[in-house]
């Protein structure tokens, strides 16, 4: 599973908000607060301000997000091409990992 | 609570304040917001060095992987708010355990000083479980700072008014 960590590997506690993030954005660019609403409506998750700012910068420091020009005072970001091939291999080991475990339940 | 914002660095207010300030605004003032953006703003600080001796030791590329895929696995889990059953019985014991403790201790102890920090701590500790819980999604040194912050001035609290009494 390690190695198929998505480009996420020190992200720690931010891992998952970080993941949440890109698949938002997998959608389109979203500034934050369509971002929290978004991720509420898929994923039943809440993310504060302070959570969501925290992954954000860390997703832009490795170049996996990048901002727009602000609207309105609002900046929206969209995923890069490293961030949609991030985002990818970490749903692809997810999956395997969902399915996996299917099967022994399966057996069981 | 756009003030609390200003508890953020400076260099990181610059680049992102603005539109952390228009989330914040938009949300109403809780407990919840509140922790979510101290537990943010300690995180920021300490960010650049945390993040680089994360790197250096996970060189390997493990790490955050087993984390993420055992939550997002919890189809039932929440940010923030709730507390699964297991995290729920934890707390509880620590709770019990905290209560049966501070309870021997005043039997044992006949200093009216040391009951008195015990007796203001006691809040403190019965929801020390739960609060380590609710602060996930911030980095260890932030869920660290973000109880012992309080327990410090509940200990701060129980000297004065020990010593009050004792005087």
């Amino acid at each position: 599973m390690g190695k198929h960590d998505g480009g996420l590997a020190g992200f720690g506690r931010f891992s998952e908000p970080a993941l949440l993030i890109l698949i938002s954005l997998a959608e389109g660019p979203k500034h934050g607060y369509a971002m929290i609403e978004d991720i509420e409506g898929v994923a039943g998750v809440t993310l504060g301000p302070g959570t969501l700012y925290g992954a954000i910068s860390r997703l832009e420091s490795r170049g996996l997000i990048e901002a727009l020009a602000p609207e309105n005072r609002r900046n929206p970001y969209r995923l890069t091409a490293a961030g949609e091939r991030s985002l990818r291999e970490r749903l692809a080991a997810l999956s395997a990992v969902a399915r996996a475990g299917e099967r022994r339940l399966a057996r069981a | 609570m756009t003030w609390m914002l200003k508890l953020y660095p400076r260099a990181w207010r610059e680049r992102y304040g603005a539109e952390i300030e228009e989330v914040v605004s938009s949300q109403r003032p809780s407990l919840q917001l509140a922790v979510d953006l101290l537990g943010g703003a300690i995180d920021a600080h300490i960010k650049p060095q945390a993040l680089a001796r994360r790197l250096e030791a996970e060189s390997s590329g493990t790490g955050g992987g087993s984390d993420m895929v055992s939550r997002l696995l919890a189809c039932e889990r929440r940010d923030s708010g709730d507390l699964s059953m297991r995290e729920a019985m934890i707390s509880g014991s620590i709770a019990i355990g905290a209560a049966l403790a501070i309870a021997a201790a005043m039997f044992l102890t006949d200093d009216e000083l040391v009951k008195t920090i015990l007796l203001t701590m006691s809040p403190g500790f019965f929801v020390l479980g739960s609060q380590w819980y609710l602060l996930r999604g911030h980095s260890l040194p932030a869920r660290l700072a973000l109880i012992a912050a309080p327990m410090v001035v509940l200990f701060l609290i129980g000297l004065a008014a020990g010593l009050w009494v004792t005087r």
